[in-house]
């Protein structure tokens, strides 16, 4: 009797057949990642031919993008953000455009403060612009060709605790003699607003009184941390009695409920330190139009409102309804107009950032 | 404090965390490979969800942790130094567990001690020394090289302890110290020259630690047919009772702590975060990019792996893979060197340099996974699995699927799955080399930590990690049913028989077969 | 229990867990001098007691109490473990000699290589060894060591059957001349009914029979302890009235060699198939009053049985 023929049978070879395998599990992996559709209740795509405006960021992110997102969706202009980490900040991003000068990716640069802006002019890469929102701000904040310009601004504070210390200035001049400084927290100079700082203290006496306070507050056991926020948070927990950070930081503690207050950080001579948001336009962009158009948004007096209602609470450098500023905005106001100048101190800071890379790189 | 002291500090550290691992490692090694099959099962993946937890998710969780810790540095770096060791012992462990058995087996060392030193030492082949190297010293010096060099590399959760007291830094970590002097002064970009006079000293240091176990896989030959059995002795209860202490313990403190802190601070946060559709949309095309540059990254990894493996040619792969184990920072830092050098400007942030990286970076895991999981079975059994599939039979087909899947997809899935995992929550490869619109959505989530925990970060972080485990889990079902909708499913050609050499011929001949005469 | 007349080691209430159930569970025993063979089938926990015994593992619950004398230089205790042991650094020579103690004759050595065929493997190395090779290596280190007593797991396992008796009777010689007390696991009940006096049975970790060889193979009192040492036609004692082995209720074993299957045309059973096995007969048988059927094994120095022959199975020593 026959035997039935079994079914025909093909040997492959494993290895191809699982290259096989792996191929195909690849196309179901990047098929839904190539072009991710929006959801239907999302607003329409932008209009603009498919170019994209590229913003090297500064400025918390947490209050950037929400003004960005309201820019995209009132021009249609799409708009790709680069923050950088909260320890490098805005250093980390000058350094970034001054070392990307022969290959631009970055249209408009927003950073947190002047300085590292201003630091951009040596290496000839901003753009001069005078629109309407350039106008609108007053002569102190901007550069008057226009290749740069300040606009909402926060202030360089003592935030204490006040479970533990009072938040007046005795107490914290107090605080700040103390023998055993361990109570009490910074940011690291190297970068940031903490860095202007520093540089603001240098342009004093070319650095000598900063030297020996520097020296000093680390023998006394000061705490250096990663940035703002952070010192925020150590004196909001009462690890820290008091520290230095910014006003948006601040009041970020205040919405959280702890037990914090502020008192403006003044220099030798009774200044406070006001520290504006700058934007500048880069040169080399192919956006000029979607580039100028930002610019405008950002120094327009509706932004800078919805900066001062936001809550960071910056401060407004141009006009703008005073009856629609928050309470505590309108409190800083009066610190804000006593503001030290921040022209002219390119010189210091370039020697003042000299002196704090060689004393960290001990 | 300069990078050549935090190199020193963070090496000193990265030893001192892997000398303290190492006899745990070998208490766990010992326990999972003396249990059932079911238990040792369930004790590795105990073992290893706690290193597959990403470390800036386990410095989010315990930043506040941290914060109260910040004018007590001692303390802060404790609770660093423990969390670390909870991290690297599954993978000094899994060394242990799956290297080749040493030459001088537990019963030849038992002999050895029942014998006497007084003996033995009377020769130099069978001295205490000699002994030493040829037994289980053989392979933990590779274990504890491995642990101390990811120690060694480790930045998510420094950067986020990260504190300056009095002077000093703690944690210590020369590649958080290495980053911010690139911020600080374009290191490397404005003259290439400047990243090897800074990035020499931690790439000397990686390759002292690392060199045990290259010098284990260089030396490996492949195992002999003649299986040697290696009677190891069965842990104590109480010692078995650590050893599960241990693995809850990490489980928890690594695992089940920070993930709990994620669900529990977004909960309040999750309802608006849905209403923000905006953001979400935002967030899930960000997911979608980083997704699709890990997966790219997946392939080229595994398929150099495998493909160098199949070919035997191990060394060619050590060669290759030996930028990756030098960590994701320094990698990075010499690959923006070599762009800049060889490809001019602007050509070292973009996704072509990006998935380049991330491949690099993921190729030594590839080619120890495939290592481990042995990819593709010895073709005996894959093609008994396949005659079964080709059966009539539904049955027996579907008997051959699982067989098929159990033996070589469920494997391959392992791979692709853990590897997409790390080549998504990659940090520093994004941050030196993506373009703007590229920047991984792990890399944003981590950024943003360093302004502390809000309910907001929580939810999204949860997300975001929630992302590649779905995938991964979507591929695994769908996995499972590939072998019956691809095409080799159901071969129509004929069995192709041997002429009676021991090669593979291919002479057909009838199916229908001669019966022999009775 | 045979007592023993100098104990070497004492087990109390010792357990070693498994995964589901214990691997090793003694309530009492004592070891002392002399050839003691430890027998069972895979599993039954031979090894995990040795293993107890010469240290390797530790118990879970219990003590183990050794006593084994000290004197001079001599080793007590050496161990020849059922995967080798080997030193893959040293040469066959070298593990004989570096176990050798300091008064043992220059030509020690060369006996126990040429005991074991390994001659012309002095210089060789265990990698280098084959299976057989290594596991009569490692029996001649053992010997070599000259320990008062030598635990033995499974010894010459790999070697093959030509050889097997000759080499496991030179270490038992040996053992003689050096005075040396061996314990050792095997599977195969010959070894233990050649060479040892005493045999301690197990099965499924539980001691099941302990006790002189010849008496516990003669008279079993289990089923399980009398299949340690061989093959033995169990009766139960509702199967020994059945069978007419007995009159009355009594469960017994029967040897091969004692079980007679008488030709009886008034016998209770009727054959039903038989074949030669070596030596021994196996016969399928069928008792006539209810149909059961089982197989019996006797010894083929009679005529073979005839298919549907009625016969009547007798004990040989009743």
């Amino acid at each position: 009797m026959p035997r039935r023929s079994s079914p025909p049978l093909r040997c492959p070879n494993p290895v191809r057949s699982n290259l096989a395998l792996e191929l195909a599990w690849a196309i179901l992996l990047i098929g839904p990642g190539c072009s991710p559709s929006p959801t239907p209740s999302t607003p329409p795509s932008p209009v603009v031919t498919g170019k994209t405006l590229v913003v090297y960021c500064a400025h918390d992110a947490l209050y950037a993008d929400p003004i960005l997102e309201r820019f995209t969706q009132e021009t249609g202009i799409a708009v790709q953000t680069r923050h950088d980490t909260e320890a490098t900040k805005s250093l980390g991003l000058v350094n970034r455009l001054i070392r990307e000068k022969a290959a631009r990716t970055c249209d408009v640069f927003w950073n947190n403060q002047v300085l590292g802006t201003t630091d951009l002019l040596a290496h000839d890469l901003l753009v001069p612009y005078r629109g309407s929102g350039w106008k609108r701000i007053p002569d102190r904040f901007k550069d008057p060709r226009g290749r740069w310009c300040g606009f909402a601004a926060r202030l360089r504070v003592w935030i204490v605790n006040t479970d533990r210390l009072a938040a007046t200035a005795t107490a914290i001049e107090q605080g700040f003699a103390a023998a055993d400084l361990s109570r009490m927290a910074i940011a690291r100079p190297l970068f940031g607003t903490t860095l202007t700082h520093y540089c603001l203290l240098w342009h004093v006496d070319d650095g000598r009184t900063l030297k020996a306070m520097h020296a000093d507050t680390r023998r006394r056991g000061l705490i250096e941390v990663a940035g703002n926020a952070t010192v925020k948070n150590l004196v909001a927990r009462g690890t820290c009695d008091l520290g230095w950070t910014d006003s948006d930081d601040f009041f970020v503690g205040i919405d959280d409920g702890r037990p914090v207050a502020m008192q403006p950080i003044r220099l030798p001579g009774g200044s406070t330190i006001c520290l504006p948001n700058s934007v500048a336009i880069i040169k080399g962009t192919r956006q000029m139009t979607a580039a100028q158009r930002l610019v405008d948004f950002l120094l327009s007096s509706e932004i800078e409102l919805a900066l001062a209602r936001s809550p960071s609470r910056q401060i407004p450098l141009g006009p703008t309804d005073q009856g629609q500023l928050p309470e505590d905005v309108r409190h800083l106001v009066g610190w804000a107009s006593e503001g030290i100048e921040l022209s002219g101190l390119t010189e210091s800071r370039a020697a003042c950032l000299a002196w704090l890379r060689a004393e960290y790189d001990r | 404090m300069s990078l050549p002291i935090e190199c020193g500090l963070t090496l000193l550290r990265a030893v001192a965390v892997a000398l303290v691992a190492c006899p745990v490692t070998a208490l766990l090694a010992a326990g999972i490979s003396t249990a059932s099959p079911r238990r040792s099962q369930l004790a590795t993946l105990a073992l290893v969800v706690p290193f597959l937890t990403p470390g800036f998710v386990v410095g989010y969780a315990y930043s506040n942790v941290t914060l109260s810790l910040a004018r007590q540095p001692v303390l802060n770096e404790l609770l660093y130094d423990l969390l670390l060791l909870l991290q690297v012992v599954p993978v000094g462990t899994l060394v242990l567990l799956f290297a080749p058995p040493p030459p001088l087996g537990p019963t030849a060392d038992h002999c050895r001690r029942l014998a006497g030193r007084q003996r033995l030492d009377r020769f130099r082949t069978t001295r205490h020394l000699a002994c030493l190297r040829n037994g289980e010293l053989r392979n933990r010096l590779p274990a504890i090289g491995l642990m101390a060099l990811l120690v060694f590399h480790e930045f998510e959760i420094a950067s986020l302890f990260r504190v300056i007291a009095g002077g000093r830094v703690t944690p210590a970590s020369w590649s958080n110290a290495l980053f911010e002097a690139t911020a600080l002064q374009g290191l490397g970009e404005r003259n290439p020259s400047n990243l090897w006079e800074r990035g020499w000293l931690p790439l000397v240091c990686s390759l002292m630690l690392i060199s045990p176990l290259l010098s284990l896989l260089w030396s490996a030959r492949p195992a002999p047919d003649a299986d040697i059995s290696r009677q190891r002795p069965r842990p104590r209860r109480g010692v078995q009772w650590s050893i599960r202490g241990w693995l809850g313990l990490s489980l928890a403190a690594v695992t089940v702590v920070p993930l709990v802190s994620l669900i529990v601070d977004g909960w309040s946060t999750w309802p608006s975060f849905w209403e923000g559709q905006r953001s979400l949309h935002s967030l899930s095309v960000q997911s979608a990019r980083s997704l699709a540059v890990a997966v790219v990254a997946t392939l080229l990894a595994s398929l150099v792996a495998i493909g160098l493996l199949q070919a035997r040619r191990t060394r060619s792969l050590i060669v290759l893979a030996l930028p990756g184990l030098l960590g994701s920072l320094s990698l990075g830092l010499l690959l923006t060197w070599a762009f800049l050098r060889f490809a001019g400007p602007g050509l070292q942030h973009t996704v072509i340099a990006l998935c380049l990286g991330e491949s690099l970076w993921l190729l030594p895991r590839a080619a120890l996974l495939v290592g481990l999981l042995t990819v593709f079975p010895p073709r005996k059994q894959h093609h008994l699995s396949r005659l079964l599939y080709d059966s009539p039979s539904r049955e027996q087909r579907a008997a051959g699927r699982r067989l098929l899947w159990t033996l070589t997809g469920k494997r391959v899935a392992l791979l692709c799955g853990l590897l997409c995992w790390w080549g998504f929550l990659e940090l520093t490869i994004n941050e030196l080399l993506a373009p703007a619109e590229w920047l991984s959505v792990a890399h944003r989530m981590y950024q943003q930590m360093h302004f502390g925990r809000n309910g907001a970060l929580s939810a999204m972080t949860l997300l975001v990690i929630l992302v590649p485990l779905g995938w991964i889990t979507v591929l695994s079902v769908v996995g499972h049913h590939l072998p019956s909708v691809l095409p080799w499913g159901h071969s129509r050609r004929p069995l192709a028989f041997s002429s009676g050499r021991r090669d593979s011929g291919s002479l057909r001949r009838d199916p229908v077969a001669q019966e022999p005469p009775s | 229990m045979t007592p023993a007349t100098s104990t070497f080691w004492e087990l109390r209430d010792v357990r070693l867990d498994g995964d589901r159930q214990p691997r090793l569970w003694v309530d009492h025993l004592e070891i002392g001098d002399g050839h003691t063979a430890i027998l069972g089938p895979s599993g039954a926990g031979k090894t995990s007691l040795l293993n107890l015994l010469v240290a390797y593992e530790h118990t879970d619950l219990g003590q183990v109490h050794c006593h084994i004398p000290r004197s001079g230089t001599r080793l007590p205790l050496f161990w020849v473990p059922s995967d080798g042991g080997l030193w893959p650094q040293a040469s066959v020579a070298e593990h004989l000699r570096s176990v050798l103690p300091p008064e043992s004759s220059p030509d020690r050595t060369g006996i126990l290589l040429e005991m074991f065929d390994l001659v012309e493997r002095t210089d060789a190395r265990p990698a280098e060894l084959s299976a057989g090779e290594s596991s009569r290596l490692s029996t001649a280190r053992g010997l070599a060591a000259g320990a008062r007593v030598l635990v033995a797991d499974e010894p010459l396992v790999h070697v093959d059957p030509a050889r097997l008796a000759c080499y496991w009777s030179e270490m038992i010689e040996d053992c003689h001349r050096e005075n040396t007390s061996l314990i050792f696991s095997t599977h195969a009940p010959e070894q233990a009914l050649r060479h040892a006096d005493r045999v301690i049975g197990l099965c499924e970790g539980r001691m099941i029979a302990d006790g002189n060889t010849q008496e516990l193979y003669r008279t079993p009192p289990s089923r399980e302890a009398a299949e340690c040492l061989g093959p033995v036609n169990w009766f139960t004692a509702e199967q020994a009235l059945a069978w007419e082995l007995a009159t009355e209720e009594t469960e017994f074993g029967i040897r091969p060699r004692d079980l007679l299957v008488i030709p009886d045309e008034s016998g209770p059973v009727e054959v039903v198939s038989s074949r030669e096995v070596g030596a021994t007969r196996e016969t399928r048988l069928r008792l006539l009053s209810n149909q059961a059927s089982r197989t019996v094994t006797h010894l083929a120095d009679t005529p073979a049985p005839v298919e549907h022959q009625r016969i009547r199975l007798k004990c040989r020593n009743v």
